[in-house]
């Protein structure tokens, strides 16, 4: 997979969030964005999913141009900000719900994601009442069943446990085997320096290295 | 879209919104259908205590077709239930559109299903859960008032049915009155569906259910108040729905023509325009 950034610019009410920014991702690769609250991590994520536009510039993945040849990358996983999900569900039924709408994952395959992130499939709790923290691990559940091509993570360890993290680095190793292009943006810069195999700082709304 | 559609109707069946509005409207049958029999009994011990010492139309009986929801006039059910339509049909799933945005889940949808399949869904849906609510409460009335009471041919000299022969199919009450009934109920299914869309539209500004369901009833409130104060009433939505037609005037141009500028509207707002907006 190739990412391409093209000069893209974002505004909102007349202030630049995002100011000129080219950039190009491959596909094996786990790029870390850095910088400080406000400035511009999120929303550049947002913007790689398809979920805001640019006001000018581009997005181009594989070759197809986000919001004009495709509305949404064809195979993505995103956990951004908070997870969210259908309180009245269990975890296995939430994916259910999602993965019908696009992996078609058999139960056994959605039962294997869960186990992964540290969730017990067979938990009968709702949605509702999870802790934080294995809310945060279906968030991340649902961003990489289905292995997808494109991963997008906003602070991916937040509330998370130390097992919990080591799952996160595992599973992330094991994307970037099978050639996924992931992006994480994290607080911690230590958790970032580890698993990252490149680093962006973003600050003002430019990436300045 | 099929697989958008499921997961939306999936939604609209599972959630309790839904079975909450549909006991209400239920109760409200339930109440109406009690009250009915109750007067029923008290018409026939008048008939025993008085005989043929009063007038003529205390020996008419009550039938189907001034006893269900739709059809009846003076008590406090159908009033409330055609006043608390907006409120019934929005309930169950208008809102869903409002909680998404807040709790993020509509990121979960867009990085899946394309813009266009899943705001059309969620418009398709909501003009269902309208549409088939308000379809269940109005044929349950007349179902269970069947059961119980006679279908008589209406007639208007006996002074016990509401609708005029000068009204809106008037004739047709009179000469065909189930047929009136249900069509009179497909209108308002239909209006329920446009009521449901209209608070899909609301939903657009606020991101908070309550508004987004009681905005609806506020507006269609504040229309019937103002098309009543300048003698209009004819064209209120709260007004031209209840099959006993209580204002001169209701035609089916004015019925269909409303519905038809509203749902155009909520589809122009929320389809159109709403799934072109960035999403935070």
């Amino acid at each position: 997979m190739i990412l391409e950034l093209q000069n893209i610019t974002k505004e909102i009410t007349g202030v630049t969030i995002l100011d000129n920014i080219s950039l190009t991702m491959h596909g094996g690769k786990v790029y870390g964005f850095q910088g400080k609250n406000g400035s511009g991590k999120t929303m550049l994520m947002r913007l790689i999913c398809g979920l805001i536009k640019p006001t000018t510039g581009q997005v181009i993945i594989d070759g197809e141009v986000l919001g004009e040849d495709i509305s949404f990358p064809r195979s993505v996983g995103v956990l951004i900000e908070n997870p969210a999900f259908l309180p009245e569900y269990t975890a296995l039924k939430n994916l259910r719900l999602l993965s019908d709408l696009r992996e078609n994952l058999s139960d056994s395959e959605l039962k294997a994601v869960l186990s992964e992130v540290g969730l017990d499939p067979e938990d009968k709790r709702k949605y509702r009442s999870f802790s934080l923290g294995m809310k945060q691990k279906l968030g991340i559940a649902a961003a990489v069943m289905g292995n997808p091509e494109l991963v997008i993570l906003d602070e991916p360890i937040n509330a998370v446990d130390d097992n919990g993290v080591e799952n996160i680095r595992r599973i992330l190793a094991r994307l970037k085997e099978n050639g996924s292009l992931i992006i994480v943006a994290c607080h911690d810069r230590e958790e970032l320096e580890l698993i990252s195999d490149e680093i962006l700082k973003i600050d003002a709304g430019r990436i300045v290295s | 879209m099929k697989e958008a559609l499921k997961l939306e109707l999936r939604r609209l069946f599972s959630s309790k919104e839904l079975y909450i509005a549909l006991a209400i409207g239920l109760t409200l049958v339930v109440w109406l259908f009690v009250y009915e029999i109750s007067e029923s009994v008290r018409l026939a011990e008048q008939y025993a205590t008085y005989g043929d010492k009063v007038s003529a139309y205390l020996y008419y009986p009550k039938t189907v077709f001034n006893s269900c929801i739709e059809l009846e006039y003076d008590a406090l059910p159908p009033i409330l239930l055609y006043l608390l339509f907006p409120i019934i049909a929005a309930f169950p799933y208008a809102s869903t559109y409002c909680k998404d945005r807040k709790t993020g889940y509509l990121k979960n949808l867009l990085i899946r299903v394309d813009r266009k399949d899943c705001y059309l869904s969620k418009y398709i849906v909501s003009f269902l859960s309208g549409f088939l609510l308000s379809g269940v409460i109005l044929l349950s009335s007349l179902l269970l008032t069947m059961l119980v009471f006679p279908m008589l041919i209406p007639e208007a000299v006996t002074q016990n049915y509401y609708v005029q022969s000068g009204n809106m199919w008037g004739n047709l009450f009179y000469t065909m009155p189930m047929l009136y009934t249900l069509l009179y109920i497909l209108i308002d299914m239909l209006w329920c569906g446009c009521m449901a869309t209209f608070a899909l539209l609301i939903s657009m500004f606020t991101r908070s259910a309550f508004l987004t369901v009681t905005g609806s009833f506020i507006v269609f409130e504040v229309l019937d108040y103002v098309h009543s104060l300048f003698s209009l009433s004819q064209f209120s939505p709260i007004t031209f729905l209840r099959p006993i037609q209580t204002s001169d005037g209701i035609s089916l141009g004015i019925i269909m023509g409303e519905f038809i500028v509203l749902m155009a509207a909520s589809f122009a707002g929320f389809y159109l325009l709403e799934r072109k907006k960035d999403v935070f």
